[in-house]
């Protein structure tokens, strides 16, 4: 089995930005300076968090969030702006970014900041139940409650399901879905389309007020259905 | 590494000195970036602004700028600072009155970097 290095991504034009967060984290780190290099490596990278470059040569760095988020929707992103304008924040913020540091990295203020957000995500992932409208995904006992009843599930669809909670509404690429449930064992698509119908049914058997949406060729997400009026 | 080499005329000692208290030799790897990588940043600059191409100037002058504030160079970092204000601007004329300031400056950054690694050496 492949086995992937855990690393914290920089995705910066500059390499001095690798080497400060290195030094300053103690952890091991890999740049990348286009998205495009980045996608390409994706197989062979564990990321711990991400920092992003607003400025990235020529492009905006912003325009890689969603790939990543896609791709990785449980690492935090954190964006470096070159300023600490209102502006520039609020377009990383709803971008998708979890945090923003300004240039020059002050390496006190990139330890605290990539501690908060890996607190965070620690703690998110340890919630026992996760919730998205009346369904509860209980991820110890494997059980998922509704409105309508509830049933138990086995561990590769409450991984799966639980992946999907997680992120809150916004698509889950295909491969990362794979990734989360069968770690680097390569399986088809059709697997993932089983073990998909499985929790489709188990939704459907529990509420009426969740689904599972696809995106054909690119990923899938859990919303929440518009609450029926009344006749 | 003695900061002091660094003359607070030209560099931002605090900067330099936070960063020295870091493991390993990061001031050194961090010079060693910005002598093999900001010549042709140097180079662009100067074409863009001989050739009067404000985004390119400005583009240029922001990437210097990073560099020289993540190592310290404060006074070239404020010089691309006004020279990425200006180009954004368009003020093309003013900027080029930049250019001998900035020529004098980034060597002077270079060389005291360059003689660094060479002593390490």
């Amino acid at each position: 089995m492949l086995t992937k290095a855990s690393c914290i991504i920089t995705l910066d034009d500059d390499l001095m930005v690798e080497r400060i967060i290195g030094s300053a984290t103690g952890k091991r780190t890999r740049n990348f300076s286009k998205v495009e290099d980045l996608m390409q490596s994706a197989h062979e990278i564990d990321p711990i968090a991400f920092f992003v470059d607003i400025n990235l040569g020529s492009e905006n760095g912003l325009i890689a969030m969603p790939t990543i988020r896609k791709r990785w929707p449980h690492c935090p992103i954190l964006v470096i702006t070159s300023n600490s304008a209102t502006e520039s924040i609020r377009a990383a913020l709803t971008a998708g970014a979890d945090d923003f540091i300004c240039k020059p990295l002050q390496p006190v203020e990139v330890m605290a900041r990539l501690q908060l957000r890996l607190e965070d995500v620690a703690h998110k992932s340890s919630k026992e139940i996760l919730e998205i409208a009346d369904v509860q995904l209980d991820t110890v006992r494997r059980c998922l409650r509704g409105e309508n009843g509830q049933v138990f599930i086995s561990p590769i669809e409450c991984t799966l399901l639980a992946t999907l909670i997680f992120a809150k509404e916004t698509l889950v690429e295909k491969e990362a879905l794979k990734v989360r449930c069968w770690g680097e064992f390569k399986v088809t698509d059709n697997a993932l389309h089983r073990k998909l119908h499985a929790v489709r049914q188990a939704l459907k058997d529990v509420s009426n007020q969740v689904i599972i949406q696809t995106k054909y060729g690119v990923g899938f997400s859990i919303e929440k259905l518009p609450e029926r009026v009344a006749a | 590494m003695n900061i002091q080499v660094f003359p607070a005329e030209h560099f931002d000692q605090k900067r330099l000195t936070d960063l020295n208290k870091l493991p390993g030799d990061l001031v050194f790897q961090l010079m060693q970036i910005f002598v093999e990588t900001t010549p042709e940043i140097f180079s662009q600059l100067e074409s863009a602004l001989k050739s009067h191409s404000d985004e390119s100037v400005w583009r240029s002058a922001h990437a210097l700028k990073s560099s020289c504030l993540n190592i310290g160079a404060a006074k070239l970092a404020q010089i691309c600072l006004k020279i990425e204000e200006l180009g954004k601007a368009s003020e093309m004329q003013a900027t080029n009155s930049f250019l001998p300031l900035l020529r004098s400056e980034f060597s002077v950054v270079l060389n005291l970097f360059q003689s660094q690694l060479k002593n390490r050496t």
